[in-house]
């Protein structure tokens, strides 16, 4: 039994309808990813009660707490800008929800240390959130969310407006945390896609307000149940399928750079395990560090593909492993 | 989110204005609807269809237009200065230019008329200057109004604008700037278009202000060609009797200021929907042309609002008595703090200041606390019409007010003097209710919603939520609204006189009285201690505003 | 939480506090012999002559009197219109003989023949049936400053003369009742024909036509002008007080308009008897205090008035109108004139 269940959750909104199922399995760390205006903070509020569905139901531990308010699910919420309470010191702010709870002063003071410690910011308690920097303010928002001790965490673009580098460093703690609690299960919103693929357990995509795919992050990228997924979890081509003789009914076909070989000089290929394109012109370059994205053109079309070394060459053949392509049929993965 | 805890709350305001606002206006309205044979709609119709009606309209809004719109272009250089620099003075000048605002319209008569009159000040210096006997005649004209209007409103004006352009950020400006376009282009494509919604509400305030000026038109303005719908109404129900008249009058008064009210509405509504940056735009002074156009314009306005309330207090200290000497004289003084005995009314000046002082607190705690919770209200329910109702009292004049109040005081037969303070009070809440709200409805409605979720998700209560998070947020609005409203309450005549019945002295009614009895002199010195009064409090409202504003960002 | 609940407690507190007193003052005025009177502001305030002669009245008498004002009369007059038969006043005092054919309207007062009547000249008793007792009276009159450079006016017309440009404050009969006295004293000397041209002229001597006395006489004193209209009494505030015989006021040989206040008991009276009482005191103990303290003149022609008064000149000529007259015509009256005045 999984520890949240959204049962055919409905709700209209000008910018899309929300119409999806979704399962959260226990001490799991979820990311919901997807274009933004598709649902993802939308999703995220109704899970917290901050907003409710037009039909369906949310199930937590079997039990249905669709019409239960906030106050009472015992989810907790870190919001993209914060939302510290800018009357009170960073103690009063984490210690808040246990002043709600009544817990003794002197509990909630220690309590309030160890999840300073926790965010790596001991010793912050009496300062003003006026005066932190978005780092700090976020980790402080972190802390104050767990400290309501939660069964479920819910993280809105937490790290949004934070520079790349700080980024990194954030999203590796918030896994951290979520790691040294057994119990927490966490469920991420996030639009970027190397930060979900980094520390989740599973990644839902949302397009629209659908569930386009629940997997793994591995599953997601090797196995995209569709096209938009597909694109969505990384760089690929896609071509038509009639560019090729198949024996499968697709439409499209689909492959990663990584799958394909660029050779500048004739290469022994086997056409069975291979798709052989030559006379593929270099039209543009993207330089990785450890490898170079090439756009390719062939007869019209642009394929991608990764070479560790620049061609010399302006034509170069490519060879697309066979056993690495994806089948696509009306966007829906046939492989 | 189910709001019935936001919805308890803004039932008390509800309620009170139903009882202490519609109530007495439909009772004064609903004359107009009856003459001897019974309900009849002519009255009303006469009215609506009397080209004389619309002549009157026409007079009215034009004077309200001028006045408004003098106000707001003399109000913009200073705006700019003030929302763009950060001078030392600057809490000072807007806590003065506030005062105008508050005083009496006797008073500000009489101040304008020491000091711009033809044997006023300015006159006197130039006919000093050059050496002749001629006077400039800047009263008793139509510029004269204009003037009048403009020192009670340019504060206003300023005060609004400058509040909005220092919170626009500077990034879209600068965009500009980094593709080529020059300082004026800027401030017309761009700047002017972000202010616009704050200088039109600027606008219809002061142009519905104006709308209900009464004796400051025709005082100042000379003659009866400037006759405006209150002069009108006055007339039909005081000297000629007919109060049904009037009231059809008032109907046609009270839609026409409906209309501008929910115009108002809807654009300061759209005003507050741009982008607010948290921080302050102001930068320190640098260059001396800044320096040099900062001082000429505090001058300007230094002069031009202090003019006549510094000849209100110069006033103070002039006797015209024969028997105690011409001239300088403490006198007015020595009777308010007793060392001398006083003829007559200036024995109650301490009892006038304290009534007034404990009327303000009273009076400012209940608006607040009411535009509070009636704000909170309209922002979760996202309402217009919570708005404008809480806005209602200013689409009255408070002549018109008053008339109604005495239709409910003869419904509430009471001799005690409790009785009639608290009916003081809850008059002048009223009174103060919109301004109130017109300060505090933005704040709330700016505030940060998702701070009130994270606390929900952490457990918090509605109710708790409410005022342990979201009112600690509110603390320098709040302040702003308690000293408006304060200001207010001390310095409002007409439906006190109404309803206090003589038994409650407040020093507006004492000025009154002082006037009556040709004390010219007592009546300057009751004026300037409402001045000090007003402006200390003023003064610790902006300090405080300015500190929390300063912690928060 | 907190502010909450202290609010809720205040207002609590405030409201039964009200409601204590208002019971407890309820029964208290029914042990004493008490009377309720309606009057306007200057009356019962410091200055007015409420606070002497109240007291005097209610040692003398045993009556205790509960005095409510309001702004002026009219209103005063209007709230009673609206109370009907629960109103609680015995007396309303301050009605001019102008406002008078309201109050006859009304219904609303009793007829009162007072003793002290006998000293009062029959001039002044505007109302026949004794409903509305006069107990002052006011003469309008031009106030001419002494010194300064123009010369005094001797009659109406000369206020014509250029000499006079920007010397006069006239005020608007349709927000003031001095207004309106000036307006019914051109009336009754130039007639309806002939009026409005004297207005027309003036206006263009006139520096502002204020909107009621108190800021004429505001302006006046200040310097703006040399001329106000006012009233012949004005100058003996400035002698009794300030010993200074600057103001003058001018008396014309074409005559003066008078307007009288008087003093009314209701048909609703429970206390009839007091009432009565208090209102011959008024014309008897209470004329000289009450005539000083308006700046009028007592109704009782046998008041001993101070020397001052040798600054309130007599007119040989005094107009008055009568009260339902002036209700039938005011409207058309002051519609004329604003429309004579805007062109």
């Amino acid at each position: 039994m999984s520890k949240l269940e959204l049962q055919k959750i409905q709700k209209d909104y000008p910018e899309f309808s929300l119409d999806l199922n979704l399962s959260v399995n226990e001490g799991e760390f979820l990311t919901i990813i997807g274009p933004s205006g598709s649902g993802k903070s939308t999703l995220l509020n109704i899970i917290a009660g901050l907003d409710s569905p037009a039909h369906g139901s949310i199930l937590l531990d079997g039990r249905d707490i669709t019409s239960t308010p906030p106050q009472k699910r015992g989810i907790s919420m870190v919001f993209q800008d914060y939302a510290l309470f800018p009357s009170m010191n960073v103690e009063k702010n984490i210690a808040w929800a246990m002043k709600i709870r009544k817990v003794k002063a002197s509990e909630r003071h220690s309590a309030a240390a160890q999840l300073l410690s926790l965010v790596n910011l001991s010793g912050y308690g009496k300062r003003k959130v006026t005066t932190l920097s978005g780092g700090e303010a976020q980790r402080v928002a972190l802390a104050r969310a767990l400290s309501s001790d939660p069964s479920i965490l819910l993280l809105d673009e937490p790290l949004s407006a934070l520079d790349a580098n700080l980024r990194r460093r954030l999203r590796d703690e918030v896994r951290r945390i979520h790691d040294s609690s057994p119990s927490l299960t966490t469920v991420y919103v996030t639009h970027d896609r190397e930060e979900a693929f980094a520390i989740s357990d599973r990644i839902a995509i949302i397009k629209d307000g659908r569930l386009e795919m629940a997997d793994t992050p591995e599953n997601i990228y090797r196995n995209p149940a569709t096209l938009f997924c597909a694109y969505f979890t990384g760089e690929g081509t896609a071509l038509s399928a009639d560019l090729f003789n198949l024996s499968i009914p697709a439409d499209t076909i689909f492959f990663r750079p990584e799958d394909v070989l660029v050779k500048e000089e004739p290469f022994f290929a086997d056409s069975d395990s291979y798709i052989i394109l030559d006379e593929c012109e270099v039209i543009s370059s993207e330089y990785l560090g450890r490898c170079y994205i090439l756009g390719l053109n062939y007869k019209g079309h642009r394929i991608l593909a990764e070479s560790s070394v620049f061609p010399q060459k302006r034509h170069v053949s490519i060879y697309i492993s066979k056993n690495r392509l994806l089948f696509f049929k009306d966007g829906v993965n046939i492989s | 989110m189910k709001s019935r805890f936001y919805f308890l709350l803004a039932l008390l305001p509800l309620a009170i204005l139903l009882v202490l606002f519609i109530l007495p206006l439909s009772f004064n309205l609903s004359k107009a609807f009856f003459n001897e044979e019974g309900f009849t709609l002519d009255l009303v119709r006469d009215v609506f269809t009397t080209p004389y009606t619309y002549r009157l309209l026409a007079f009215t809004l034009l004077q309200a237009f001028i006045s408004g719109f003098v106000s707001v272009l003399i109000a913009l250089p200073g705006a700019y200065l003030y929302a763009n620099y950060r001078f030392r003075t600057k809490n000072l000048m807007l806590s003065l230019s506030s005062l105008c605002f508050v005083l009496p319209s006797i008073l500000v008569v009489l101040g304008f008329v020491i000091f711009y009159g033809n044997s006023g000040f300015v006159n006197e210096l130039y006919r000093k200057i050059t050496g002749g006997s001629e006077s400039i005649k800047i009263l008793y004209s139509f510029k004269a109004i204009i003037l009048a209007h403009a020192f009670l409103n340019i504060p206003v004006a300023l005060s609004l604008i400058t509040d909005s352009w220092s919170n626009m950020s500077r990034n879209t400006e600068n965009a500009a700037r980094t593709l080529g376009a020059g300082n004026i282009r800027i401030f017309f494509s761009i700047t002017l278009t972000r202010l616009l919604p704050s200088i039109l509400s600027a606008f219809l305030l002061i142009f519905l202000f104006c709308f209900t000026s009464f004796s400051i038109i025709l005082v100042l303005g000379g003659g009866p060609e400037y006759t405006t719908l209150e002069v009108e109404i006055y007339r039909t129900n005081n000297i000629v009797l007919d109060s049904a008249r009037a009231s059809a009058l008032s109907i046609f008064t009270f839609i026409v200021n409906l209309a501008i009210l929910i115009i108002y509405t809807f654009i300061s509504r759209t005003a507050e929907n741009r982008d607010k940056s948290r921080e302050d735009r102001a930068v320190p002074v640098k260059s001396w042309k800044v320096r040099c156009a900062l001082l000429i314009y505090n001058t300007l306005m230094l002069i031009f609002i202090l003019g006549p309330i510094v000849s209100i207090i110069a006033r103070s200290f002039v006797s015209t008595s024969k028997r105690y000497g011409e001239g300088f004289s403490l006198r007015s003084y020595q009777e308010i703090f007793g060392t001398i005995s006083s003829i007559g009314a200036m024995g109650d000046a301490y009892t006038a200041l304290l009534n007034s002082i404990f009327i303000g607190l009273a009076v400012a705690a209940a608006a607040t606390v009411l535009a509070l919770f009636l704000s909170l209200y309209s922002s979760k329910k996202n309402s217009r019409l919570l708005e404008i109702t809480g806005m209602f009292p200013l689409a009255i004049s408070s002549v018109t007010l008053g008339l109604g109040y005495y239709i409910i005081k003869a419904h509430i037969q009471s001799d005690s003097i409790l009785v009639s303070y608290m009916l003081v009070i809850l008059a002048h809440l009223v009174i103060a209710l919109p301004f109130a709200m017109r300060t505090l409805s933005p704040a709330v409605r700016s505030g940060n919603r998702r701070i009130l979720l994270a606390a929900y998700t952490l457990g918090t209560s509605e109710a708790r939520t409410c005022f342990d998070i979201e009112i600690p947020m509110l603390k320098s609005s709040l302040a702003k609204a308690f000293i408006f409203s304060f200001a207010l309450s001390v310095g409002e005549v007409n439906a006190t006189l109404t309803l206090a019945e003589g038994r409650v002295i407040t020093l507006p009614i004492l000025l009154y009285r002082l006037i009556n009895s040709y004390n010219y002199q007592g009546a300057c010195a009751i004026g300037t201690i409402l001045i000090l009064t007003t402006f200390i409090i003023f003064s610790i409202s902006e300090k405080l505003g300015r500190r929390k504003h300063n912690e928060q960002t | 939480m907190k502010r909450h609940i202290i609010t809720t407690i205040m207002l609590v507190l405030l409201c039964s506090v009200s409601l204590f007193a208002q019971a407890s003052s309820e029964s208290a005025s029914a042990e004493e012999r008490s009377i309720t009177l309606y009057c306007y502001d200057t009356f019962s305030s410091e200055w007015g002559s409420g606070p002497t002669l109240i007291p005097l009245f209610e040692e003398e008498t045993g009556i205790k009197v509960n005095v409510v004002s309001g702004g002026d009369a009219v209103e005063m007059l209007s709230r009673a219109i609206i109370e009907g038969d629960s109103c609680p006043a015995d007396l309303i005092m301050g009605i001019s003989d102008d406002q008078a054919s309201t109050a006859y309207e009304s219904g609303l007062f009793t007829s009162y023949d007072s003793p002290a009547l006998e000293y009062v000249d029959d001039s002044l008793e505007f109302d026949p049936q004794h409903r509305l007792i006069p107990f002052d009276y006011g003469v309008f009159a031009f106030v001419w400053d002494s010194e300064s450079d123009v010369p005094a006016p001797t009659c109406l017309d000369d206020l014509k003369d250029p000499v006079y440009k920007d010397k006069i404050i006239l005020i608007d009969p349709r927000t003031s009742s001095v207004g309106l006295g000036l307006l019914m004293w051109t009336i009754d000397v130039y007639g309806e024909d002939g009026y409005l041209d004297w207005w027309k002229a003036v206006k263009e001597n006139a520096l502002t036509i204020a909107d009621g006395w108190s800021s004429a006489y505001g302006l006046f004193t200040e310097g703006e002008a040399p001329i106000v209209i006012s009233y012949t009494t004005s100058p003996v505030y400035h002698v009794l007080w300030e010993d200074s015989t600057r103001y003058q006021a001018l008396i014309f040989p074409e005559g003066h308009h008078m307007t009288i206040e008087s003093i009314g008991i209701l048909e609703s009276s429970d206390n009839k008897e007091e009432a009565e009482a208090f209102v011959d005191f008024i014309l008897t103990e209470g004329q000289a205090e009450t005539a000083i303290a308006n700046s009028m003149y007592p109704a009782n022609s046998q008041t001993e008035l101070p020397d001052a008064y040798e600054w309130a000149p007599m007119p040989d000529r005094v107009f008055s109108m009568d009260p339902d007259y002036v209700a039938a015509n005011i409207d058309r009256w002051t519609a004329e004139w604003t429309e004579a005045m805007i062109n």
